[in-house]
């Protein structure tokens, strides 16, 4: 069975960027375009990995990451962040996320950095 | 009583000798038809008297020829004193002729007498003629001296005044003494008497006379006071001032009361007026003072100095009776003289002064100057100016700076000035200060240690105000940066969709390879937009774009803007704009503005978006309106600032720079931007335009 990887982004095409590439190498995607949506989407789905944007309108990634302490179902650490900015990283790194990647990015980075936090 | 009369006799002979001796010298000094005159009346009185001393009274009678250039000499006397008087100033033309007249009839008189007669023989017809005419001369001539000296002397200066007086009163006394003698009979003991009144009544006017044409030091000391004072109350004056013309004001009426002048003006080298008193012709220069404008009652005196010439209108009685005076004058022109360059040089030291504070101004640097160990830091105007504070009230010290210093730059700044002290190394500081208000300023400090006279250590710097250029910085910066950030979706997306179409396309539906390819489109004309918007912006700060303005059809340029952008599903839009209204600006641009806030009316908007225009006033108020929920709160104060982006409620997210191009095309087409928020919940976007004639 493969791994499921729900993505959180406003942007629709990269959205559509991270589904075709993700199930190209053989993961189910879910998608979310809000922080709102993202949550509402936990309460009944289980992903193995999500990718979550930071700048996200209303409810921003940061604001998703605390809510995430109350749904014991998701793990933190199986969380990747997108983040335009490097200086992310630590911040991402501190709230329990696995990885970040920054935008913008290469579709074969992503399915590695993916792949990489489904395998531990 | 005889020996009497012989000592008194030989005292008015050493009197009027002596008188004689010092106006003969005073010619031979100093020359001049009014020393000359003078010089003749008293050489020709002294020498009478000294002949008359070899002929004592019960001696044997002079023969005739003794007798006669004596004569001569005493009628010559008063037309002697005469001319004197009128070297001043030209006696009447009647006064003229009777006094030449009568004294010619006595000259020839006095060669025509055949004989005198002896003591004790009655005097024969002529001579009691003779003595009448003689009476009559003295009387007229030493009256008219008398008259017109004493006039004369009115409105001079007190020296010159008491001098003529005394003159006056002394020529007065002398006639009156001629003409006694001359009538009183010598054969009764009341002639002994009276001859010896007349003859002290002689010697007395001789310190008189003395008096007033070769006063004593002291007496002049006394006469003069007045006017020292005055000198020195204007020298006193000249040593405040600063100001070449408040100088010249100052010193020309205390100048003209010291020579009692009727005028007086000061030229510069270059012979330009520098201040007058008095009547003085407006158009006088000093090549040519038109002096003779003032009448002939008035005679120029000049006097050259260093850096300014003085000429004085004074009275023709100046150059005699005034010449103490006119050194007085001398004094003061180079004390004037003086004050005249200290004056230059306090202005040009004021004129540098203000050229630096001037240019200090307009580049926004203050300076400063300090000497450590001293409290006190030397501030420019300007940086006063820049610190927000008054000179009147602030005092710069170290302590008081650090004050006003941030408190995130406070310990840095007063370290960097210890550190420059100590190695007596330039320097170069940024920090912040808080103005009196709190405001806060950014400001950019230079400065080098030297040592500065005494060998003492001093430090002196610049101080610029860099508030603005740093905050234009920030927004470039932050204006990058945005940029930056949009531009990560759209490369994202291309270069991603590129990389797995090129190696993975046939693993691909069809359905996803149309969304692969949509999606490309999209964000590649996203990034042409975007980039569009970013050099009209630059184009726009950099009031490059070319704007044509001309009057432009409202109704048409909105129906226009109407089809560049397709209207959403869902959405109304009503167009109330009136036909014949018009607006100055530029056409082109005018559309892309009403095209940018329909299309954000139809993105962040409700259902309902209305169009309208109204004439007010000679402007045209053009409005687009949304019954969306409006401009959240925390963007209405940087809605128009670059990037600033809402939430959209349909279609694609926009570059965020639309309202900023906006406002500033509508700033450039001399208009106004604005926004309303609507009630109950909506958006209103106003452009006010002047109206098209």
């Amino acid at each position: 069975m493969s791994a499921t990887v729900l993505v959180v982004d406003d942007e629709q095409d990269i959205v559509l960027l991270c589904r075709i590439a993700l199930e190209l190498a053989g993961f189910t995607v879910l998608e979310a375009g809000s922080g709102e949506e993202a949550l509402t989407l936990l309460e009944t789905a289980c992903p193995d990995v999500m990718l979550l944007d930071v700048r996200l309108p209303g409810m921003d990634g940061w604001e998703v990451l605390d809510r995430l302490h109350a749904l014991p179902a998701f793990e933190k650490r199986r969380i990747i962040v997108f983040s335009a900015h490097k200086s992310s990283a630590g911040r991402a790194l501190e709230a329990g996320c696995r990885a970040m990647i920054p935008k913008p990015f290469r579709p074969d980075d992503l399915v590695r950095t993916v792949r990489s936090v489904v395998e531990n | 009583m005889n020996q009497l009369e012989r000592v008194l006799s030989v005292v008015e002979t050493c009197v009027f000798a002596g008188l004689g001796l010092i106006a003969v010298l005073r010619w031979v000094r100093r020359r001049g038809a009014t020393r000359g005159w003078l010089a003749a009346t008293f050489g020709a009185l002294g020498l009478v008297l000294v002949i008359a001393q070899f002929f004592p009274p019960g001696s044997r009678v002079p023969s005739l020829w003794v007798i006669k250039p004596v004569l001569g000499l005493i009628v010559a006397f008063p037309y002697f004193l005469y001319r004197f008087m009128n070297s001043f100033q030209a006696a009447p033309r009647w006064l003229h002729r009777a006094a030449g007249g009568i004294t010619g009839v006595l000259l020839a008189g006095t060669l025509a007498i055949p004989r005198l007669p002896a003591v004790g023989q009655p005097q024969p017809r002529y001579l009691r003629v003779f003595a009448l005419l003689f009476v009559a001369q003295w009387t007229l001539l030493a009256g008219a001296v008398a008259v017109r000296l004493w006039r004369a002397g009115k409105g001079q200066p007190t020296l010159a005044r008491r001098r003529m007086r005394t003159l006056s009163a002394a020529s007065a006394l002398l006639a009156f003494v001629a003409v006694l003698s001359a009538s009183v009979t010598k054969q009764s003991a009341d002639a002994t008497v009276s001859g010896i009144v007349l003859t002290v009544l002689a010697i007395a006017s001789g310190p008189l006379f003395l008096a007033g044409f070769a006063p004593p030091q002291l007496l002049i000391r006394a006469w003069r006071r007045q006017e020292e004072q005055a000198l020195q109350s204007a020298c006193v004056d000249l040593m405040s001032v600063t100001d070449p013309r408040e100088a010249v004001e100052g010193l020309l009426p205390q100048l003209v009361s010291i020579v009692a002048a009727q005028g007086a003006a000061v030229y510069d080298t270059d012979g330009t007026l520098l201040g007058a008193h008095g009547p003085v012709p407006a158009e006088a220069t000093l090549a040519s003072p038109a002096g003779t404008a003032l009448g002939d009652n008035f005679q120029q005196v000049r006097l050259a100095f260093p850096n300014a010439t003085l000429v004085v209108w004074a009275s023709p009685y100046t150059p005699y009776f005034g010449r103490g005076e006119l050194d007085l004058l001398n004094n003061l022109g180079v004390m004037a003289s003086l004050a005249l360059e200290r004056c230059r040089l306090f202005q040009r030291e004021r004129s540098t002064l203000e050229a630096l504070e001037e240019a200090q101004r307009i580049a926004r640097v203050g300076s400063w100057c300090w000497v450590p160990g001293t409290e006190t830091i030397e501030w420019s105007t300007e940086l006063y100016r820049i610190h927000g504070q008054d000179p009147a009230t602030f005092h710069p010290t170290i302590a008081a700076l650090q004050d006003v210093c941030h408190p995130q730059d406070r310990d840095s700044w007063a370290a960097g000035i210890q550190r420059a002290a100590a190695s007596r190394t330039s320097f170069e500081m940024e920090y912040r200060i808080f103005l009196p208000g709190g405001h806060v300023r950014t400001l950019h400090g230079l400065g080098k240690v030297t040592t500065g006279s005494g060998g003492a250590l001093e430090m002196i710097g610049t101080v610029q105000d860099v508030t603005e250029q740093r905050r234009l910085e920030a927004v470039r910066n932050e204006f990058i940066a945005n940029a930056a950030h949009e531009l990560r979706t759209p490369l994202t997306t291309l270069t991603g969709m590129a990389m797995l179409l090129a190696a993975r396309r046939h693993q691909l539906s069809d359905a996803t390879l149309g969304e692969a390819f949509a999606a490309l489109g999209r964000q590649g004309e996203r990034a042409r937009v975007l980039i569009n918007n970013m050099l009209d912006l630059s184009q726009l700060d950099a009031q490059r774009i070319p704007i044509t303005m001309e009057q432009v059809p409202l109704a048409t340029v909105v129906r226009r803007a109407q089809e560049a952008v397709a209207l959403p599903v869902g959405k109304e839009v009503e167009i109330l704009v009136p036909e014949p209204l018009s607006a100055l600006a530029d056409p082109a641009r005018l559309e892309q503005v009403i095209t940018n806030l329909l299309s954000n009316a139809y993105r962040y908007g409700g259902r309902h978006v209305r169009v309208e225009a109204r004439r007010t006033g000679g402007r045209v108020i053009l409005s687009v309106t949304d019954d969306g929920p409006g401009v959240p709160d925390d963007l209405v104060s940087s809605m128009f600032e670059p990037f600033t982006r809402g939430q959209a409620v349909t279609g694609t997210v926009g570059s965020g720079l639309g309202l900023a191009i906006s406002r500033r095309l509508v700033d450039a087409f001399a208009g106004r931007m604005s926004y309303e928020c609507q009630s109950p919940h909506g958006a209103r976007f106003l452009v006010d335009l002047q109206e098209a004639a």
